[in-house]
């Protein structure tokens, strides 16, 4: 189904292989299908399981059966009534990302690049990570029996460490931020001769994140939001949930795409939702992040400039700082039950904001994207969160607490 | 002049293959004329027609990327010529 790779700048094209640049003009390649040939339909996708392999014909690589047998994928699409009422909303649906099999959508695209590393016969995988990766990739490497090797800042969140590390995988972590992570899993990419699932098979990599839009049309009966909320580090998940939709309209899935795109970033890391605030059509990196939100502490977006000619077209980008964004987790855990990471906190908060603004109408079938579990940064609540209380084992002490005396 | 370990990947590279090599130099400049004498490297792969490094490669010195091509070496820094990388 796939025919190979373009180049997302000067449009060349390349067969299928481990190449994740042009190389005369060093930009991002992107894998192109044959959409005539794809003979997909709403009945045939009825009878299929569901996890994300239900839309093998529009992924890149189909998988290997330890991969398929994850379930990765399919997660739930709420309507999020309580949310929604405590916004002013009233069409506010949350896509529960953070139930995949190692708790963000990061299960998506790096179930792809394993796939894809297995198919090209590469012996060893890796990413650079700002956590979630590192916990999937290393997730799906002990599926496929291959070592991994994960590349973050040191300064990531000890949780998303040990589940990384849990499966297998070996941490370096780099006295550096993301960038210098990425940069040095690079080139340990090319010289190790490793399959580094978001550099070097990146192409077959971001395309995991478009099932994220396949789902939510799916799941809302073929129709599509008016808007997407969706948490924005690298812009590579946006602008993959994006194109998802897009291609549900190409094979006549659906009618047309959502019609407000929004970027949510945290204040402390926000190059793409600054540049769209001032205007600009070019992103300044951010060279020291500083938020709660580690997960979307990405201070040079590989994909960010894509990310904001989306905007520039149908689209809006805000920020929330830590506070905002640690209520924004509790304001969805205590509404609808979904504890998150400070990222779904970023979205929720932005969210707010913008409805705040009125640059959200109140009526808008709204889809905001949860994308990691809380439980992979579970201290950053603890600020706002009361000390439990500690009573005796006596009945008695139970009357002041629990009859508000 | 300052003995500099430099990384090409091979999709920089004249021979399409990646390369790890000590070169002799005293500043960026010089180590990128050095690069197209020995035929490792064209200097019209990595600049634009102003001049400047291409829009989607960058220059690494110790880590720390560089657009001043007149800052200078020491002995034993790493030089690194990669496309931008796409993370997250």
């Amino acid at each position: 189904m796939i025919i190979g790779l373009r180049c997302r700048e000067c449009k060349k094209e390349f067969s299928p292989s481990i190449r994740y640049v042009c190389d005369d003009c060093f930009g991002a390649l992107d894998v192109i299908y044959d959409y005539d040939s794809i003979h997909l339909t709403k009945n045939l996708l009825a009878n299929r399981e569901n996890n994300m392999w239900r839309y093998k014909e529009l992924l890149p690589v189909e998988p290997q059966d330890s991969l398929y047998s994850f379930h990765s994928g399919w997660t739930p699409l709420i309507k999020a009534s309580k949310l929604a009422k405590a916004l002013g909303l009233n069409n506010l649906y949350i896509k529960n990302d953070s139930v995949n099999p190692t708790f963000s959508f990061k299960d998506r695209p790096a179930a792809l690049g394993v796939a894809a590393a297995l198919n090209f016969g590469l012996e060893a995988v890796g990413c650079a990570s700002t956590g979630n990766l590192a916990a999937a990739t290393a997730a799906y490497a002990a599926r496929a029996g291959l070592p991994c090797y994960v590349v973050i800042p040191s300064s990531i969140e000890q949780s998303k460490i040990s589940q990384a590390q849990a499966y297998g995988a070996t941490i370096i972590a780099v006295e550096g931020t993301y960038d210098d992570s990425n940069r040095l899993a690079a080139q340990a990419g090319e010289y190790y001769n490793i399959g580094m699932v978001n550099i070097n098979l990146r192409p077959y990599y971001v395309e995991g994140s478009k099932t994220l839009a396949f789902e939510v049309a799916e799941q809302l009966g073929w129709d599509v939001p008016d808007t997407i909320v969706v948490p924005t580090a690298s812009g590579a998940m946006l602008n993959a949930i994006c194109r998802g939709f897009e291609e549900l309209m190409e094979i006549g899935f659906v009618r047309n795409t959502p019609a407000t795109i929004v970027a949510a970033q945290a204040s402390g890391c926000n190059p793409i939702s600054r540049a769209y605030k001032e205007g600009k059509d070019v992103i300044m990196p951010i060279q020291q992040p500083d938020t709660i939100a580690k997960s979307l502490a990405i201070g040079d977006p590989g994909d960010g400039i894509y990310v904001l000619r989306r905007l520039r077209n149908n689209g809006l980008a805000e920020d929330a700082d830590d506070d905002e964004i640690i209520e924004g987790c509790r304001l969805l855990a205590q509404t609808e039950g979904i504890f998150t990471e400070p990222a779904g906190g970023v979205a929720i908060a932005v969210l707010k904001k913008l409805v705040e603004q009125g640059k959200i109408g109140k009526d808008d079938k709204i889809v905001c994207y949860i994308t990691g579990n809380g439980l992979k940064a579970p201290d950053v609540l603890q600020s706002i969160l009361p000390r439990p209380i500690v009573v005796k084992p006596e009945l008695k002490a139970l009357s002041s607490i629990l009859l508000g005396g | 002049m300052a003995i500099v370990e430099v990384f090409i990947p091979s999709v920089i590279s004249n021979s399409k293959e990646k390369a790890r090599i000590k070169v002799d130099a005293k500043d960026v400049k010089e180590l990128l004329f050095l690069l197209e004498k020995d035929g490792i490297v064209e200097r019209n792969r990595l600049f634009d027609d102003s001049g400047k490094i291409k829009k989607f490669l960058n220059l690494y010195v110790n880590g720390k990327r560089q657009n001043d091509l007149e800052i200078q070496l020491n002995d034993g820094d790493e030089v690194s010529i990669l496309p931008s990388v796409a993370g997250g």
